[in-house]
């Protein structure tokens, strides 16, 4: 009763025309930053930060959260419709997102990206309001050994996504976790593998060689459509919307991903990127069509971009109730709060319910408005794909460089860009997958410090890494994500077998 | 012979597995070579790229032993008889490579407008050549566009034009 009493008196605080506006505006600036390659909802919510100081602490919040849903809406815009994902989180959309806008359903691929984001977002807000406390308790159970194991689990799950490369996908994830090795290492001061290259010593920033890998590799892979005359994308466009059968495909994987999405960005660090790519790991291995995935299967967008939402919303939890930052961009948003005066923690609900209320409220408000103006916005958007590629690939490169730049405030960066562009072209080529790669740089550092202190906690000892029911249950999910692909293949690669002796026969 | 070059499909696992056992064997050279910590266990920050090159040279072993060498090889010998097409894509990604390095050059002597502009030149003079007055007013407006746009809307500061101020 009092968690309603306090909705509703959040409600009467979003619904203010003030903060209306506040969370409209900051939507559309996020979803225009959120599509700008490299400027994902952590950087977005950095840069347009100024705009919030000469406000309120709780329009201030407010008008953030419009900013961080709007950059994971826009950034899934940029997926879709030209291969490159805003930040990490948005990754998955790539998938699947994107060989439908190429084989002319980007109608369907923007219009379902929309409604899952809106239907994950408010399931989330649901979730948010009555399990915010029992969820932030779980959370809090998961000391460095288990808070390892998770990433081990999310990091084998994603390379034992790559169908019958699996070997591939665990280099892939290796190259990407000593990409994360690079740099001064927090615990002790040394420097790894920065080569006398002072901008290093600050490590490489993952946006660079997501930005490297999809825009780069993407322009250097599209060069060869660009010589034989090749005319992938639609120039024109219908009604942005999903048919019937569309809707039939993504309701289940769309409702089964947002609790998941919810979960994971519920826990410290893990994040939109491993929700959505968890999401879209399970939505995988549970279709009757894991061969389209990849190729433009529609619920393979859908869970990933319900996933990511609900996680955005999700990774609130431990920055609210707890003072810790569940993501980069809850990091920046706490940063903000502060600056103005507000200490994020279990005190907050009770000592500033204006603040926490308010905002939980304008997520439900939040999401809608994002939603509403996504879909109409996505027809103007859409058109992007209409500019002739031999203009457009000079922009995404352009566009490349400046988002490098404002990463880091460093031209070095744009050696690494081209370094990443030409490592993605090549993993392409060999047919190396570059998802655990990406994964992997993003999660690496964190994995490590959870590495060593749970080490350092138990005295060298690894026993701890079995010490606990969640950290075996967590182990077991690590072998199942490795066994299972395989069993799976044996047992559906078999009434083939028989098929063929019986035709041999 | 024309018919088996065109349907042949290079297949490079093999060589692959050698170069990411290579890499991983660089790269725990490399680790070996750091500096230990002074503080707690001195060999704490290598314990994890330890790990991780240990863990890429068995899976370039692998990989190796999986794959076919000699379709590896003869991938490798054909790459001699790369057709134009192939040849040409090579030049423009080059081309791109060595644009954005002298971009990274330029950038903060010459500024954001100017740089930019010149790069975007360069690069829509590779792809859409012959349409000079579409490339310049593409490359002026982007420049100054996004100029604008980080500079006034986001706040983000960018080199600034010498003598200028813009």
């Amino acid at each position: 009763m009092d968690i309603l009493a306090n909705l509703l008196h959040g409600f009467s605080i979003a619904l203010q025309p003030y903060h209306l506006l506040l969370v409209t505006v900051g939507g559309i600036l996020g979803t225009i930053v959120g599509m700008l390659p490299g400027l994902g909802p952590a950087t977005g919510v950095a840069v347009l930060l100024p705009i919030t100081f000469t406000m309120g602490p709780t329009a201030a919040l407010i008008t953030m959260t419009g900013i961080y849903y709007g950059a994971m809406f826009g950034g899934s815009r940029s997926s879709i419709l030209i291969n490159t994902p805003g930040d990490g989180a948005a990754l998955a959309a790539t998938f699947d997102g994107y060989p439908m806008a190429m084989k002319g359903k980007a109608e369907s691929a923007l219009a379902i990206s929309a409604i899952a984001s809106f239907i994950g977002g408010l399931i989330a807000a649901i979730f948010m309001v009555v399990l915010a406390t029992p969820v932030s308790k779980f959370a809090l159970k998961f000391g460095p050994a288990e808070y390892f194991l998770l990433m081990v689990a999310a990091l084998s799950m994603t390379a034992s996504m790559s169908k019958g490369k699996m070997l591939k996908g665990f280099m892939s994830m290796v190259f990407g976790l000593m990409i994360a090795t690079v740099g001064i290492d927090s615990m002790s001061g040394i420097k790894r593998f920065t080569f006398g290259v002072l901008e290093l010593q600050t490590g490489i920033d993952f946006l660079i060689v997501i930005i490297g890998i999809y825009a780069l590799g993407e322009v250097f892979k599209s060069f060869k459509a660009l010589l034989s005359g090749q005319k992938k994308a639609q120039t024109e466009f219908g009604r942005i919307w999903v048919s019937k059968d569309e809707w039939k495909r993504s309701k289940w994987p769309i409702l089964r991903s947002a609790p998941l999405g919810f979960i994971i960005g519920a826990l410290p660090g893990a994040g939109g990127t491993m929700a959505s790519l968890m999401a879209y790991n399970n939505e995988k291995q549970m279709s009757k069509y894991p061969e389209e995935f990849g190729e433009g299967a529609i619920e393979g967008l859908a869970a990933p971009e319900s996933a990511n939402n609900a996680a955005s919303v999700g990774a609130l939890i431990p920055m609210l109730t707890l003072g810790i930052p569940g993501s980069g961009t809850t990091a920046v948003m706490m940063g903000a709060l502060l600056m103005l005066g507000i200490q994020p923690g279990p005190l907050l609900f009770t000592q500033h319910p204006d603040i926490a209320w308010g905002l939980i409220a304008s997520m439900f408000i939040g999401n809608l408005i994002l939603a509403v103006v996504n879909i109409p916005l996505a027809g103007i958007l859409v058109r992007v794909l209409a500019i002739p590629a031999k203009i457009l690939y000079p922009i995404v490169l352009g566009l490349s460089f400046v988002g490098a730049y404002a990463i880091s405030n460093s031209p070095v960066e744009f050696y690494l860009l081209v370094l990443f562009g030409l490592l993605g072209y090549i993993m392409k080529n060999v047919d190396i997958p570059t998802a655990p790669m990406i994964l992997a740089c993003i999660v690496g550092g964190t994995m490590e410090q959870s590495f060593r202190q749970a080490i350092r906690l138990s005295d060298g000892s690894l026993g701890i890494f079995v010490g606990s029911g969640l950290a075996i249950s967590l182990i077991a999910l690590t072998v199942g994500s490795v066994v299972f692909p395989s069993i799976k293949a044996r047992f559906t690669k078999k009434p083939e077998t028989v098929v063929a002796l019986k035709k041999e026969a | 012979m024309t018919t088996k070059k065109q349907t042949f499909k290079p297949d490079y696992n093999a060589l692959m597995g050698f170069v990411v056992a290579a890499f991983g064997l660089v790269y725990l050279i490399m680790t070996s070579m750091m500096k230990r910590s002074a503080l707690g266990d001195p060999l704490a920050p290598l314990y994890f790229p330890i790990a991780l090159g240990s863990l890429l040279v068995v899976f370039g072993v692998i990989q190796v032993m999986r794959s076919d060498i000699k379709k590896s090889i003869e991938s490798l010998k054909n790459l001699k008889h790369m057709n134009v097409q192939d040849q040409k894509i090579n030049g423009m990604i080059g081309y791109t490579c060595v644009s954005g390095i002298v971009y990274a050059l330029i950038f903060e002597h010459a500024g954001f407008v100017i740089s930019t502009l010149l790069f975007m030149l360069s690069m829509l003079s590779l792809t859409n050549k012959k349409q000079h007055k579409t490339n310049v007013i593409v490359s002026v407006v982007f420049s100054l566009g996004i100029y604008l746009l980080f500079t006034r809307a986001l706040g983000i500061p960018l080199p600034k034009m010498p003598f200028v101020g813009f």
